[in-house]
């Protein structure tokens, strides 16, 4: 008898047992069968870390720190963390591209696994495998509609609306967002601190004419008052830096985790240019508001692999980078004139305390 | 102690406890149908004799175990693949065998053995890569050089936008 020979409710229950994303990646790569039960959608929610409260679903590939169940995650945290202090999720996936065309030759990813025998850090034994065949590659990276009652609504004045974030058919392919356009420019925002201003965003480079800030809100569930989203988490006055898909471009982002870049996308930290030939078409005195759904995912800092002239596989040195792209389906509201605030570094906490916070539900755009 | 015959697929008869028989929810319901002991054998057509001698001794050794929680379903991918030391030793086995008496287990409606059995195979899926894997219960690379292409295709889409 041969493990084929099994029904497949049998196999399903077996693998049911394998939740860590490195065993579903082996997996999906032995056989065509068990390729496709992993394509179901049990298995695809079950590939998601989802974070409360928001319901937002990031993909373990970049994100299996947290998981109870994977033991080599909790290897990489305990480990492989503390000596080399950076994120152990972000070692996990990779890709080498050529440096020259920009074009990826492959995807890997580090598995761990433990060997009590070496030291000085015992456990730690990577093996990079090349994965490129992998249909998890085209899972999106973030995912609002498989956690429950997950859904964006956006505020227009008055009246609320539901954004639907991403349609799944409507999400780009990562294999495909990556190879055409590997290194995408970018600019670099922060977090203003505070409690009123937490969702407020400060520009830290942009030769742009208008900045919009946009504010998300998730529904607490059925029945429930929207509520504004927090950052309960995350420390006022930490040194937080989220990437912004700016058009132009200065130096990319370090040091924000995909956990931490996520709650900022999803909590409306996303900018939008106006473009300049609509420039003309702006009343002075007044600002532009517009909401959003989603617009862009953060990958992982990726180990940067380049080949020199003669065909030598380097590595760059440096810290590792976080990379963002724009994704296919956002899904924008029409733009809306309100009357101009004040010059955006004059953003009075009080006036917002006074009006509950509700003025920055609105996404605000300052015409400087 | 009353007793039960089971008759197996090779129309071997075995005796056991009806308590052991009826770890087995299949045959318990099918006890309580027939509402007393029946005095012929109850045939499990799609058990052979070995596999059943070998249900039985799980069955034995587990007679006291409390029944299992009923809503397993929903935690089931939360539970690790632990098992106990017992169970283990029972599952060294070769896989024919080990597939054999998960079938068995499903069958006979035995979840706690079902797991066990799942729960073994599972850890020989762990932490293994897709050649491993492979290897272990050789299981041939059925991805064809067609579906490479198809993937190279779509990238190539990708790259003329």
């Amino acid at each position: 008898m041969h493990i084929h020979d099994l029904p497949t409710e049998l196999h399903i229950q077996i693998l049911k047992y394998l939740p860590s994303i490195s065993d579903q990646i082996s997996i999906s790569l032995t056989c065509q069968r068990w390729q496709s039960i992993l394509n179901a959608p049990d298995f695809q929610r079950s590939r998601y870390n989802f974070l409360p409260p928001y319901n937002i679903g990031i993909h373990k590939f970049f994100d299996d720190t947290d998981n109870p169940d994977s033991s080599e995650s909790r290897l990489f945290t305990d480990q492989f963390k503390s000596p080399y202090g950076h994120e152990p999720a972000a070692t996990r996936l990779g890709c080498e591209y050529n440096c020259d065309t920009g074009k990826i030759a492959s995807y890997y990813y580090l598995f761990g696994h433990r060997d009590n025998n070496e030291q000085p850090y015992p456990g730690i034994q990577s093996t990079k495998y090349n994965i490129s065949k992998c249909p998890f590659l085209d899972e999106p990276l973030i995912n609002h509609g498989v956690g429950p009652e997950a859904r964006i609504v956006s505020f227009e004045n008055s009246n609320s609306m539901v954004v639907n974030p991403m349609e799944n058919r409507e999400i780009s392919r990562y294999r495909k967002l990556i190879s055409q356009d590997p290194i995408r420019p970018m600019t670099v925002g922060e977090y203003a601190t505070g409690d009123c201003l937490i969702r407020t965003l400060r520009m830290t480079t942009c030769h742009c004419e208008c900045q919009c800030f946009c504010s998300l809100l998730y529904s607490g569930g059925p029945g429930s008052f929207l509520r504004h989203m927090r950052y309960g988490d995350v420390p006022c006055g930490s040194e937080l830096k989220i990437v912004w898909p700016a058009n132009l471009a200065s130096k990319p982002s370090v040091n924000a985790t995909v956990r931490e870049a996520a709650k900022a996308a999803v909590d409306g930290v996303l900018i939008e240019h106006l473009n300049k030939r609509d420039a003309g078409t702006l009343d002075p005195g007044y600002s532009y508001v517009r909401s959003f759904g989603f617009a862009a995912v953060v990958t992982a800092p990726w180990n940067t692999v380049y080949y020199d002239t003669k065909g030598n596989k380097s590595y760059y040195k440096g810290k590792r980078e976080c990379r963002w792209w724009d994704l296919e389906g956002i899904h924008y509201g029409p733009w809306k004139k309100v009357h101009r605030r004040l010059p955006g570094d004059d953003y009075n906490i009080q006036r917002l305390q006074r009006h509950e916070g509700k003025i920055v539900d609105r996404m605000e755009t300052l015409l400087i | 102690m009353s007793q039960i015959t089971l008759l197996s697929s090779d129309n071997v008869e075995m005796k056991v406890d009806k308590e052991v028989a009826e770890r087995s929810i299949l045959i318990k319901n099918m006890l309580e149908d027939v509402g007393e002991t029946p005095d012929q054998a109850i045939p499990i057509p799609n058990v052979n004799e070995g596999v059943l001698r070998k249900v039985i001794e799980w069955c034995e050794h587990h007679r006291n175990d409390p029944p299992p929680p009923a809503d397993e379903d929903s935690d089931s991918r939360k539970k690790s693949t632990d098992i106990e030391e017992w169970d283990q030793k029972f599952m060294q086995v070769d896989q024919e065998m080990l597939f054999e008496i998960i079938l068995a287990a499903n069958y006979l409606d035995i979840k706690p053995l079902l797991d066990v059995g799942c729960k073994t195979v599972a850890n020989m899926i762990k932490g293994k890569s897709p050649e491993e894997i492979r290897k272990t219960f050789n299981i041939q690379n059925d991805f064809t050089p067609e579906e490479e292409d198809q993937i190279r295709r779509e990238n190539e889409w990708a790259e003329d936008r």
